[in-house]
């Protein structure tokens, strides 16, 4: 190979693979630092955030290493931690994708660069970062729970690496893997999704690990773990870690075969990694291949109003269901509340008035309505011209949000009074809920009209606002609460007074409903007469940096 | 289309009415003034071509004039009409197609008209109608069902201009709307422009295509630094020469410097040492 130097007027030559590996790792150093510099309040988020990551993983790592010896099957749980770890690095790249530059091949096609040099300098690019080094220290604490003696350690010296460099290359070659995918429009689209599976399969796993291990403060007994590492401990990544456990009870060559087949396994993915490098070179990039299919019209908008409203109506629910942002924001008040009411039961304190959060969640995916409209704001202010078309505008969102938070509060009402038997509870929880939601989109329009904050110009849905914002977010997130609250004060107090002394709670299912639509409409208009004349200040806001 | 001034003229005579007359337009942001005191008087019925350099302030003067952004000082009058004291005449007068601003990406393209049409208050029926026959005459009725965010460039700016369009407003304000689209489409679009100028109505578009500006205007502004720097027939503003060199002569533009880049060209591919 020549050097890689360009002298006089000679065209640079391919360059060799030291260089490549140099350039890539530091190109993520690069990457890290000046992602940093945006902002000090950022670096000082992820020093934070790294430290508070590596002392929690220190903590876990040290908790289990900690049960060895005392509690029967303490290799399990670091079977299962490990179980974790690989699905979780396997899923990563599915919502972190858009997010991480470095961790995205398709940036690099235009260089001259081998597959070789290409997959050895990702590898350790990848390798650099909190992410791994917190993994390195849990695999570490996973051996350790099940370590016993010399042999051990020299399985686990093996293993414990073995096992990290599994993890972050099988990261790597599930993102090289559907790189196409995840770079594309729908790829982003459902990686909203994932993280908001990632969300409720966290609380799932909270709700479950809290019904096999017990409360906390009882006996641990870690036996219902056996069946399931059992099996996990077959699989590659895993098995190095195991070996540590294996190699303590003299197995010998159970450990060697552990760790062999973990070996295998990231030759394995290797391969694929850098069969899929070589590929994304050479292939077209997601926009050409993207074949776009259509949407089907449907005649069920036909019950929809006429005119303004109307068209205002079936766009806001249109986007509730395509736009990501949209749908996760719609999706997270509904899981929010369900997760809460499935954690309610299985702790035991459930109650029907669990009812009122839907309510007040759902009333205000009102606020911030034309921020999340972003730059396309634009062509709703060009069509704003009177106050009935201001009027319109709201009242179309209104009926939208309302449109679907009508029915999920009936239905959640139901599941509520089902699973508590509190049937007799039911109408007033209602009647709460719908007055809460009524305040809701109450607030909603008049904070949408009066403090829009910015939306983050990438389509990251973990990033609700972007930077710089903090005091107009505060306003609206916990301004709203605490206002719906106590705009709700009425119906509350009534409802508090009649359940503390025996009073009829009934009324509350009339006095709800009416309340808060009285509350809706005042708002709705409030909002309304100052939309037009602060459409150039809510587009200013609306417009993405 | 109609001459619109004499040439020895900078401004439209007493016999032309305005179809957009800027008064004195200050825009700051921060420190920095984007537009400085401008003022222009468009001729009604005229293919104008608002010429002038990245960061002229081009995009800042259309957002104010089609009352997107408010001004710091100055007038704007559309047919008449001021845009910031009686927006609701003036709004529904006018069309716009702005660069950099998105569109409601997630509805289909014959989603977009149809809602936009709605806003306008247009009849359903009739809103149905003139969006499929834009549709079709913008070559877009293939793609009509897929959603906008999987558009390409030039299938982008045709249906912004279908929307732009649809309400037939008197007075046309494109920022930049060939920028990034391939030929084809750019003939598309030029030719309904074409069609709608020659109705008698007012099209401004900025560009820095000099070309483009010369085959499509009859009048052009030049706009530097926020201030207009010549406005007028497109002949007496190019006097002679081509646009494109009176242009770089108005803003005054420096030589090429020979010396730099001298190892640029004339290597030899893969050869190191």
């Amino acid at each position: 190979m020549t050097t890689a130097r360009a002298v006089g007027t000679a065209a640079a030559p391919v360059p060799d693979g030291r260089t490549v590996v140099r350039a890539l790792v530091a190109l993520k150093l690069r990457l890290l630092r000046n992602g940093l510099r945006r902002s000090p309040g950022r670096t000082a988020a992820y020093v934070i955030g790294a430290v508070l990551g590596l002392a929690f993983a220190g903590g876990i790592a040290f908790a289990l290493a900690m049960l060895n010896g005392r509690y029967a099957g303490s290799g399990d749980a670091g079977v299962m931690l490990l179980g974790v770890l690989c699905l979780g690095w396997a899923a990563l790249p599915l919502f972190l994708f858009s997010s991480d530059e470095s961790a995205d091949p398709t940036r690099l096609t235009m260089l001259p660069l081998r597959p070789g040099p290409l997959l050895r300098g990702s590898l350790l690019a990848a390798l650099i970062g909190p992410g791994p080094l917190v993994s390195l220290v849990l695999v570490t604490g996973a051996a350790l729970s099940g370590a016993d003696g010399g042999a051990s350690a020299a399985a686990a010296l093996v293993g414990v690496p073995l096992a990290v460099l599994c993890l972050v290359t099988l990261s790597r070659a599930v993102a090289a893997g559907n790189a196409r995918m995840l770079s594309s429009r729908r790829g982003k689209d459902f990686a909203i999704f994932g993280g908001l599976l990632f969300a409720l399969l966290v609380q799932a796993a909270n709700v479950g690990s809290q019904s096999i291990l017990g409360r906390p403060g009882e006996q641990l007994d870690l036996s219902p773990l056996k069946p399931i590492a059992s099996v996990l401990r077959w699989i590659p990544p895993v098995g190095a870690v195991d070996a540590a456990r294996t190699a303590g009870e003299g197995r010998y060559g159970l450990a060697l075969l552990q760790l062999a087949a973990a070996g295998a396994l990231l030759v394995l993915l290797l391969r694929w990694w850098r069969s899929s490098l070589q590929e994304l070179m050479v292939t077209a990039d997601s926009s050409t291949l993207e074949v776009a299919r259509g949407v089907q019209g449907s005649r069920g908008w036909r019950f929809l109003p006429e005119g303004r409203v109307g068209a205002v109506m079936q766009r806001h629910l249109r986007y509730a269901w395509r736009e990501p942002r949209a749908k996760a924001a719609v999706f997270t008040s509904i899981g929010m509340t369900l997760v809460l009411c499935v954690l309610s039961m299985v702790q035991g304190w459930s109650s029907v008035y669990l009812l009122a959060m839907t309510g007040m969640f759902l009333g205000l995916q009102m606020l911030n309505l034309f921020g999340m409209d972003g730059s396309a704001f634009w062509m709703v202010a060009a069509t704003l011209r009177t106050p009935a078309d201001a009027r319109d505008e709201l009242r179309g969102r209104a009926y939208a949000v309302l449109s679907y938070a009508l029915p999920v509060t009936l239905v959640l009402g139901l599941v509520l009074a089902a699973a508590t038997g509190d049937w007799a509870g039911l109408p007033s929880a209602l009647g709460l809920a719908l007055a809460l939601l009524g305040c809701g989109v109450a607030l909603g329009a008049v904070f949408s009209v009066l403090a829009p904050f910015t939306m983050p110009a990438d389509s990251n849905p973990m990033r609700n606002a972007a930077p710089g914002q903090g005091g107009l977010i505060l306003l609206n997130q916990f301004g709203s609460m605490f206002g719906v609250a106590l705009l709700t004060l009425p119906v509350g107090g009534y409802l508090a007074w009649a359940l503390l002394s025996d009073g009829p709670s009934w009324p509350v299912l009339l006095i709800g409903p009416l309340y808060g639509a009285l509350v809706a409409v005042v708002g709705v208009r409030m909002a309304a007469t100052r939309l037009l004349e602060r459409i150039p200040e809510i587009l200013a806001k609306a417009i993405e940096r | 289309m109609q001459p619109s001034a004499p040439p020895s003229s900078d401004l439209p005579g007493p016999g032309t009415p305005s179809a957009v007359s800027i008064r004195g337009l200050w825009k700051h942001f921060g420190a920095q003034a984007a537009v400085a005191g401008l003022s222009l008087e468009l001729p009604a019925g005229s293919f104008i071509g608002l010429v002038g350099p990245n960061g002229a302030g081009k995009t800042t003067t259309l957002s104010m004039v089609t009352g997107l952004l408010r001004p710091d000082q100055g007038t704007v009058l559309v047919h008449g009409t001021d845009v910031w004291a009686d927006p609701v005449s003036v709004k529904a007068r006018i069309g716009i197609l702005p660069e950099g601003l998105r569109m409601f990406e997630r509805l289909s393209g014959r989603e977009l008209l149809q809602y936009t049409g709605r806003l306008r208050g247009l009849p359903g029926a009739e809103v149905d109608r003139r969006a499929e026959e834009l549709l079709a005459v913008l070559d877009l009725d293939r793609d009509a069902d897929k959603l906008v965010a999987d558009y390409s460039t030039g299938m982008r700016k045709k249906i912004g201009l279908a929307a732009a369009l649809l309400h037939n407003p008197d007075v046309l304000f494109l920022d930049e709307p060939f920028e990034g689209v391939d030929p084809v489409s750019a003939q598309t679009i030029r030719g309904v422009l074409k069609r709608y100028a020659a109705a008698g109505s007012t099209v401004v578009f900025s560009s820095h295509v000099m070309e483009l500006v010369e085959q499509l205007c009859d009048w052009v502004a030049v706009v530097d630094a926020g201030r207009v720097i010549a406005q007028g027939p497109l002949d007496t503003v190019r006097d002679g020469r081509s646009l494109h060199e009176a242009f770089l002569g108005l803003i005054g533009v420096r030589e090429d410097d020979g010396r730099a880049l001298g190892w640029l060209g004339g290597g030899q591919a893969g050869g190191g040492q």
